[in-house]
């Protein structure tokens, strides 16, 4: 019996979770049972009310930002002993689709950690948050010494494994490159696999752009120093 | 730079860089910023002693005036205590923060579900 952990961290999106929750397919290859986690990070208008289509909704009382959001999920997957576990962002850029592909590598035991990779060269992707992921990738590689192709997707996948040995503290977009850094000092085989990225002008609205890449890197040097 | 002042900045750096010891040990802390934090605050009472250091530093910015670098010392003790504090309570407070909210948002959801 293989259970898969839908993870999917939401801040006022309202506009878009009942949407993202309806197109998550019903059965993947390999899983047995899948279980739709939305953690409302202390939204202010209608999300957890259009999260009806979710088996699960964790509410932070207060809103403390996307890593606080993703570790709350991750601790409530391994409460529930979910063999599997990906999570989603909740502005709709992810093509459910893709989930499959995804959890591939994981469910044959190619990987622990596979992250869907947005294609960065893509016009689709607007400028400044292609520059934004870039300077991520040299940032990360530089904090870290891992090089992978996209260090900020939020769609990503892991075994049992990788969540019960990963040690998270970052509070916001952060956890992202933070993640980076577990593949690494735990030694996890690691894989990427080619996502679609859905862009609508909701969704440019969202997620990071150049100018916060300047305020996470901060928040990793703070985080490498004082990470125990 | 006045006895008083070397005894103000030997002061704050013991307590310092005893606290920071003292989180490190009881794993509150990381090695890194312990060392860092101790680094800081010897540099600290090395200008205290030595306070040449600073009044050359501030002869070099233009002034002539003897005993500024006391004032600036002792101003720059009392900041760095300042933001010493500041940084390691508001650091621990929020990695709580989110430990608490994580808790109570799983267990409300859990007596959500027996509820039904």
């Amino acid at each position: 019996m293989k259970k898969l952990a839908i993870i999917i961290p939401a801040f006022n999106e309202e506009r878009s979770i009942g949407n993202v929750l309806a197109s998550v397919p019903k059965k993947i290859a390999g899983i047995n049972s899948i279980i739709k986690i939305v953690i409302n990070d202390g939204s202010d208008d209608q999300t957890v009310q259009k999260a009806k289509k979710a088996d699960v909704v964790l509410s932070h009382p207060v809103n403390l930002g996307v890593g606080a959001a993703t570790i709350t999920g991750f601790e409530y997957a391994k409460k529930i002993e979910a063999d599997f576990v990906v999570t989603l962002d909740a502005d709709g850029q992810h093509n459910p689709k893709d989930l499959a592909a995804l959890v591939k590598p994981v469910l044959s035991g190619q990987a622990d950690i596979v992250s869907g990779i947005r294609q960065l060269s893509s016009k689709t992707m607007p400028t400044v948050k292609r520059i934004g992921n870039y300077s991520m990738n040299i940032l990360t590689a530089i904090l870290y010494q891992t090089w992978v192709s996209d260090s900020q997707t939020g769609m990503r996948a892991y075994n049992k494994k990788a969540l019960s040995a990963m040690n998270l503290n970052s509070i916001g977009y952060e956890i992202c490159s933070e993640i980076v850094g577990e593949i690494r000092k735990n030694k996890f085989k690691y894989a990427e696999v080619p996502i679609e990225v859905i862009y609508t002008d909701y969704s440019r609205k969202k997620g990071q752009n150049i100018l916060n890449s300047i305020n996470i890197f901060t928040k990793l040097i703070s985080l490498k120093l004082t990470k125990k | 730079m006045s006895t008083l002042a070397k005894i103000i900045s030997i002061f704050f750096a013991v307590i310092v860089i005893v606290k920071s010891f003292l989180d490190y040990k009881k794993g509150r802390e990381s090695f890194v910023m312990f060392a860092i934090w101790s680094l800081i605050w010897l540099i600290v009472v090395a200008v205290a002693v030595f306070p040449e250091i600073a009044d050359d530093a501030i002869r070099q910015l233009g002034s002539g005036q003897v005993g500024i670098g006391t004032i600036l010392g002792i101003g720059m003790v009392l900041m760095l205590y300042i933001v010493y504090r500041v940084y390691t309570k508001s650091n621990r407070i929020e990695y709580q923060l989110r430990e608490l909210i994580t808790k109570v948002s799983i267990f409300e959801a859990d007596e959500k579900r027996k509820s039904k």
